[in-house]
């Protein structure tokens, strides 16, 4: 493997070669991070807690600055990326957060459009692919209801519904069922998979193993910011 | 097209949220339009009414009885020869008399004696017109003194002292006026400040929910930008109310109380065009300052 991406066949998605996250304080949140992720693939990365799976998605979504090494979505080197070009990368990224992450003074319909908004799409179109969107996730009756009206697991399907509904090549969910009793986190995570299924690639942060054995998919096994296991799914 | 609305609503959105302080920067912002629109008009009016008065600047020149004739005319050629001189008339003692005659009353002036009168040969000097100033004032009052140092000269009786006063009154006024509007041009800037700090704060968790999905800094930042432009639009278009029920009432009150037909215009058409360009100017630069403080992209 090298920066380049070129691995000889289909380009990988994603890739971390050598990475290191340092803070002032002197702390390295993550260390040496080589790996590559293909399209389609679902990966999950676990570990425990303070083992670097936060920082990890932080880092693809340039909410952090890399310390060290290079980082490579879709071929494109995020160290050289200019900052005003930052919003365009997340376009690319549909983004799923353990706190939804919702606007509260915003209607579910809004909270699901403003991903569509940001890109200038015409109202029309916004409101057929929310539409679509909510029908998809089971929430179309509560369109005009705003976040705090809802459950958690309902909370989840809306940030669901906002990360899919301009249609990202890579969905990137960070504990996404932290919040969740164990039906709606089956519930949630099945979601990830039919969405890896349609050929979406798709990477989930978690700390529940027992969630983890339940999908025969790649994991990536964090500890003190080191990978420690990296198995290959079925 | 959507998204301009889009960014419209919420801009407009903003102004609900933190109704005081908007309600607060919009008066302030056409407070202090009001007084510079005050100051500019009042510049204007006083500038041509001092510029009147220069057209007609003349002083009087009184000679000794004993003056030769000689040294008259020479006094008289020199005169005209001087810079800021336009024009040298002499006066002659009985055209003085005649005039105080016209002035007092023959009866009165016959009962006076002879030496209380200012029989004696003068010169009626007008200026040329000028811009008249502090310093141009200063000017003339030197070669004032200078001409009385002359030995045929005995008073030189001008009002440039009035002049003086005036200039002194209307330059402090103007100051004043500048210091004023300053105050209450900062206070406006701080008020928009504010406003926009909160709206930012308040809509902060909204903000990174909208840089996560990728809104670029246009996107978010716009709103904001909407909402000061629109408080100082308003505060423009309050000012313009203000002044327009002001010149209103000024005519009303004038024409019928006093009877005075004055043509005093508080809303020229270029003041209009201040009152909404400087609000909506303001308004944007307070967004710019606080936008720019706290909403680090």
């Amino acid at each position: 493997m090298n920066p380049s991406g070129y691995s000889g066949k289909t380009a990988p998605m994603i890739q971390f070669f050598h990475v290191y996250k340092r803070y002032p304080n002197g702390i390295e949140a993550v260390k040496d991070l080589t790996f590559q992720i293909d399209p389609g693939e679902l990966v999950f990365v676990t570990g425990p807690s303070g083992a670097g799976k936060t920082t990890l998605i932080r880092l693809m979504l340039m909410m952090e600055d890399i310390s060290e090494g290079e980082v490579l979505i879709q071929g494109r080197n995020l160290r050289r990326l200019k900052r005003k070009s930052i919003p365009f990368l997340r376009r690319n990224l549909g983004v799923v957060f353990q706190d939804f992450k919702l606007i509260p003074t915003r209607t579910i319909f809004e909270n699901v459009a403003l991903s569509l908004e940001i890109l200038g799409i015409p109202f029309p179109e916004v409101k057929k692919r929310v539409k679509q969107m909510l029908e998809q996730v089971g929430l179309e009756k509560y369109a005009t209801h705003y976040p705090p009206m809802l459950s958690g697991g309902e909370q989840q399907r809306v940030a669901i519904a906002r990360a899919l509904v301009n249609d990202p090549m890579i969905v990137v969910a960070d504990e996404p069922t932290g919040n969740l009793d164990p039906d709606l986190a089956l519930e949630i995570m099945n979601s990830f998979h039919e969405l890896h299924k349609r050929g979406t690639t798709v990477i989930v942060a978690t700390h529940d193993r027992y969630l983890l054995e339940r999908y025969a998919s790649r994991v990536i096994l964090l500890n003190r910011g080191f990978i420690i296991q990296d198995t290959k799914g079925t | 097209m959507y998204t301009a609305w889009y960014l419209v609503r919420n801009g407009l959105k903003g102004l609900g949220a933190s109704w005081l302080v908007t309600s607060m920067s919009t008066l302030t912002i056409s407070v202090a339009l009001v007084l510079i629109g005050f100051f500019l008009v009042f510049a204007l009016h006083v500038g041509s009414l001092v510029d009147h008065f220069s057209e007609s600047l003349r002083l009087t020149v009184y000679l000794k009885a004993d003056t030769p004739e000689r040294e008259l005319l020479k006094f008289k050629q020199t005169l005209e020869e001087m810079e800021p001189v336009d024009d040298v008339r002499f006066v002659a003692p009985e055209e003085v008399e005649a005039e105080v005659q016209e002035l007092l009353g023959k009866d009165l002036v016959a009962g006076l004696p002879r030496e209380a009168l200012p029989l004696q040969p003068a010169v009626e000097i007008r200026l040329k017109g000028q811009k008249i100033t502090t310093e141009k004032v200063n000017d003339i009052l030197g070669w004032v003194s200078r001409m009385k140092e002359v030995e045929w000269v005995d008073d030189v009786v001008h009002g440039l002292d009035r002049y003086r006063l005036i200039l002194v009154l209307i330059d402090s006024f103007r100051y004043l006026g500048v210091l004023i509007a300053t105050i209450v041009i900062l206070a406006a800037l701080f008020f928009v400040y504010s406003n926009i700090r909160l709206a930012v704060l308040f809509r902060a968790d909204e903000i990174g929910v909208m840089r996560l999905v990728g809104a670029t800094n246009g996107f978010i930042k716009t709103p904001f930008f909407l909402q000061g432009g629109a408080q100082g639009l308003a505060g423009g278009l309050l000012a313009l109310l203000l002044v327009a029920v002001l010149n209103s009432h000024v005519q009303t009150t004038l024409t019928s109380d006093y009877l005075v037909s004055l043509q005093l215009d508080l809303l020229p058409a270029g003041i209009a065009v201040l009152f909404l360009l400087g609000g909506t100017a303001l308004g944007l630069l307070g967004t710019w300052m606080s936008v720019g403080k706290y909403l680090k992209i």
